[in-house]
């Protein structure tokens, strides 16, 4: 019954095409998200996340039915192909039976060199604009997040030409509306702060009320691209990507301006009144991510359609916060009302940001090196130099981006002599190591050097030809710092060199601090 | 150290000091005689025979006095200083009450110089630690190469009433000096006296066996006998030098220096087998058996200081 509501709705604003009006408009969506872009690209952090945000909104405020919308994260170019024709065939059928139908398509990720870039696939943009176009749908509306990236908070690949949409629409694109995040010679960028690219973010926070310029409780096609604007313009004025431009391009062929959201119909979220004060309201979930970001004009009231939960509201003054607490239940619409907030300093920021559930990455190598510690003889005579097999597990992007948490597993075994004054034995010498890393890397397109501190627990030990003398061990933590270079082979292979310089501490005749120092090399696998 | 090892600062006895103070103290396979033993007893050669048990008794005597330090030496030192290891106090589960300490110290003025005792005590008693076996080495020569001595008091432990087994009941003390150089051969050489409470039938209260040992386990060895070895009513002291190859083939000659028949000597060989291939026995000229073409080929060593 609800969502037959939502349709009811939706006719009745479906702007000024007459003969249009009277009938329900029929929405379909594919909805993508991929972080990955290939090789030549470093990973994005929020592309999935965003698809997830606008796949929610449009099926819980934009009319579209469940079945009729398809979420696509990290899947590859056949996927989106195979969605869309899916889509496409439905759309069909339901245009003979005489319904108008809309179709939305929304990607963020990485865009190069006039293809989205789907993990190693790829999908030419013309190819994608054709399908669409050739849909056959009465509207069709393309949302493209991504772009071009250079630097450490853009979003996307390398300093080639960005993908071009252009601005005025084709020929073929009849009832075609196209909204990218930035201008075809702009970065795109993400945030960690508002967990998603700054594009998504706002367009998101635009439909679920912040963009509802005319205060009717529906937001359209053009408020919703307004609001996008004028907030991602804002956010990344001062950024050192440089501002972001969103572009809209638009044929919508006598259909008028376009409802996409309708955030009364469910009558549920927060209500922030007219006498409120004007600013902007960030809307923080319960993991501390902006779930919505609404600038209010003073004078006007704004409808928010969060789904249920918990939410802290805050707004920012220039001396200090005002915060507070607000619960949105099922099917009821909670005023926020000022004295709801309070005074808090800014270190009090609900808004946490980094996100640690987001494209962690598992990989797992296996490889061999060679140790020795520093001073040899002397050292070599307790501890001689050393081949290791080597097993590491990394996770990246777990703790934060670009950031690697590492464990190791190496062993190794070898022959020496312990030549002393008054007495010359062979022994077999065996290590073991287990050990945990923190390290940082810069990803390139083929080369990722990257440095970090290592701290290993050591267990050696030495069995002695002479039967005369007792095995000997030794375990003791030895913290040190390693570094290296990535060298991608594959998508998903690497080949890594390293090395490592470790503190040691021998007490056992005395107190010695000795170093060793390691190099090594494995292949490394992605998964 | 558990402690140590739960922290991560670093535990264990990763120790090349140890050794040091391990290898002070000589070992029983290091000072001890393989001579590969007789298949036949019965059909073996005469002096083969006196020279396996002179080497039995002299494995015996390593045994009851460096096995108990190479007993102690498997196991950790229980505390180190910059120039001594201790190993225990370590109960003794052969003796129960007894417990058994070493401790080996270097001398700070020079470091390839050792000394070391071995001493024990009863749980029960008084009189404190009793000295059991004392010793030095003087490792100048290099690595494991030097000269030492060892001297065991058996007397001071029966004394104190400690449980000694039968082989070592009648020992008052024992004495050797050994040097072992890494030269061609690489010979140990020992000098062992063994003094003992004379028993019932009045027999050697003393015996000194000189020996060397080559890399190749070849050996000579030159021992002192007492008793009545040669017919006629006197007890006679003989003195007996073998030599032996690795294969267990030798030759040894044995001296009457007093005694019936003072100035005879008795001259044998044997094969691998200890079956005599050569004799000459001038007192009992039936035994003759051979020629001395049959003896084997030993190489030229110094001769040893009795």
């Amino acid at each position: 019954m609800r969502r037959w509501a939502t349709a009811t709705a939706l006719i009745a604003t479906l702007a000024a095409g007459a003969a249009a009006r009277a009938q329900t408009l029929h929405r379909f969506a594919v909805i993508v998200g991929n972080d990955q872009g290939g090789g030549d690209t470093r990973p994005l952090l929020y592309a999935g996340a965003d698809a997830a945000k606008v796949y929610d909104i449009l099926t819980r405020l934009g009319g579209v039915a469940a079945p009729d919308a398809t979420l696509i994260v990290d899947g590859s170019a056949s996927d989106v192909l195979s969605a869309v024709g899916q889509v496409t065939r439905r759309a069909g059928e339901a245009a003979r039976r005489g319904e108008r139908t809309a179709l939305f398509f929304y990607y963020s990720g990485h865009a190069k060199d006039g293809a989205l870039r789907l993990g190693d696939s790829r999908l030419p943009i013309d190819s994608l604009r054709g399908l669409v176009a050739a849909a056959p749908v009465d509207v069709r509306i393309v949302i493209l997040d991504a772009c071009r990236s250079g630097s450490i908070r853009s979003k996307g690949a390398r300093k080639t030409p960005a993908f071009a949409i252009e601005s005025e629409s084709p020929r073929d694109a009849k009832g075609m509306v196209i909204l990218t995040s930035s201008a075809s010679d702009e970065d795109s960028q993400e945030s960690d702060a508002i967990g998603g690219s700054y594009f998504s973010h706002h367009l998101a926070s635009g439909l679920l009320g912040g963009a509802d310029r005319s205060g009717d409780g529906r937001v359209t096609l053009f408020e919703a691209y307004a609001y996008a604007y004028d907030r991602t313009v804002a956010d990344t004025a001062d950024s050192a990507a440089g501002a972001q431009h969103p572009t809209f391009s638009y044929d919508l062929a006598g259909n008028g301006d376009l409802v996409l959201t309708d955030v009364a119909v469910r009558h549920e979220g927060i209500y922030i009144p007219r006498q409120a004060p004007g600013g902007v309201y960030y809307l923080v979930d319960h993991q501390g991510f902006v779930a919505a970001e609404i600038n209010k004009g003073e004078g006007v009231d704004r409808r928010v359609a969060l789904a249920p939960g918990r939410y802290r509201v805050k707004r920012r003054l220039p001396d200090r916060l005002r915060i507070g607490e607000i619960d949105v239940t099922r099917g009821e619409l909670i005023t926020l009302e000022e004295d709801r907030l309070h005074d808090a300093p800014f270190t009090a920021d609900p808004v946490k940001g980094g996100r640690v559930d987001l494209t962690s990455r598992w990989s797992m190598g296996a490889g061999v090196g060679y140790q020795a510690v520093f001073e040899a003889p002397d050292g070599a005579s307790l501890f001689p130099p050393t081949a290791m097999i080597d097993v590491d597990l990394a996770v990246r992007n777990f703790l934060r981006r670009d950031w690697v948490l590492g464990f190791d597993l190496a062993g190794g075994s070898t022959n020496g002599v312990a030549a002393l004054p008054t007495v010359t034995t062979p022994f077999h010498f065996t290590e073991a190591s287990l050990s945990g890393s923190l390290s940082v890397e810069w990803p390139h397109r083929v080369l990722t050097p990257f440095v970090g501190g290592r701290l290993s627990l050591l267990v050696m030990s030495r069995r002695f030809q002479d039967d005369a003398f007792p095995a000997q061990f030794f375990a003791t933590l030895s913290p040190g710092l390693l570094g290296g270079l990535s060298v991608r082979l594959s998508p998903s292979t690497s080949l890594v060199a390293r090395g490592r310089l470790h503190y040691l501490l021998y007490n056992v005749d005395g107190n010695r601090s000795l170093g060793y120092w390691e190099l090594a090399t494995m292949v490394a696998y992605d998964f | 150290m558990l402690a140590l090892c739960l922290v991560g600062l670093g535990c264990g006895n990763y120790s090349n000091e140890d050794l040091e103070f391990m290898a002070a103290v000589p070992t029983t396979t290091q000072l001890a005689v393989e001579l590969p033993a007789a298949i036949d007893t019965v059909a073996e050669a005469e002096l083969a025979k006196r020279t396996h048990d002179a080497i039995a008794t002299v494995n015996g005597a390593l045994r009851n006095v460096l096995g108990l330090v190479d007993g102690v030496r498997v196991y950790t030192p229980t505390s180190r200083t910059d120039d001594s290891r201790t190993w225990g106090p370590f109960p003794d589960a052969n003796h129960p009450g007894w417990t058994w300490e070493l401790i080996v110290e270097r001398d700070p003025t020079d470091p390839t110089t050792f000394t070391y005792q071995l001493q024990t005590q009863n749980a029960g008693a008084v009189t404190g630690w009793l000295l059991f076996v004392s010793g030095s080495f003087d490792g100048a020569g290099g690595a494991r190469q030097g000269s030492g001595q060892v001297s065991a008091d058996f007397k001071t432990l029966s004394d104190a009433q400690f449980p000694l087994d039968s082989d070592t009941a009648n020992l008052v003390d024992l004495r050797i000096t050994y040097q072992n150089f890494e030269l061609a051969g690489s010979p140990v050489e020992v000098t062992m006296s063994i003094d003992s409470v004379p028993d019932a039938s009045g027999a050697a209260t003393s015996l000194n066996i000189v020996y060397e040992i080559l890399a190749d386990q070849s050996g000579e060895m030159t021992f002192t006998l007492t008793g009545n070895l040669v017919a006629g009513p006197a007890t006679e002291i003989v003195q007996v030098n073998s030599q032996w190859l690795p294969s267990g083939a030798g030759e040894a000659t044995m001296r009457v220096a007093s005694g019936d028949g003072a100035g005879l000597e008795q001259t044998e060989c044997w094969d691998a087998a200890f079956s005599a291939t050569f004799e000459q026995k001038p007192w009992s000229a039936a035994e003759d058996l051979g020629t001395a073409d049959a003896c084997p080929a030993l190489p030229s060593l110094a001769p040893l200081a009795p």
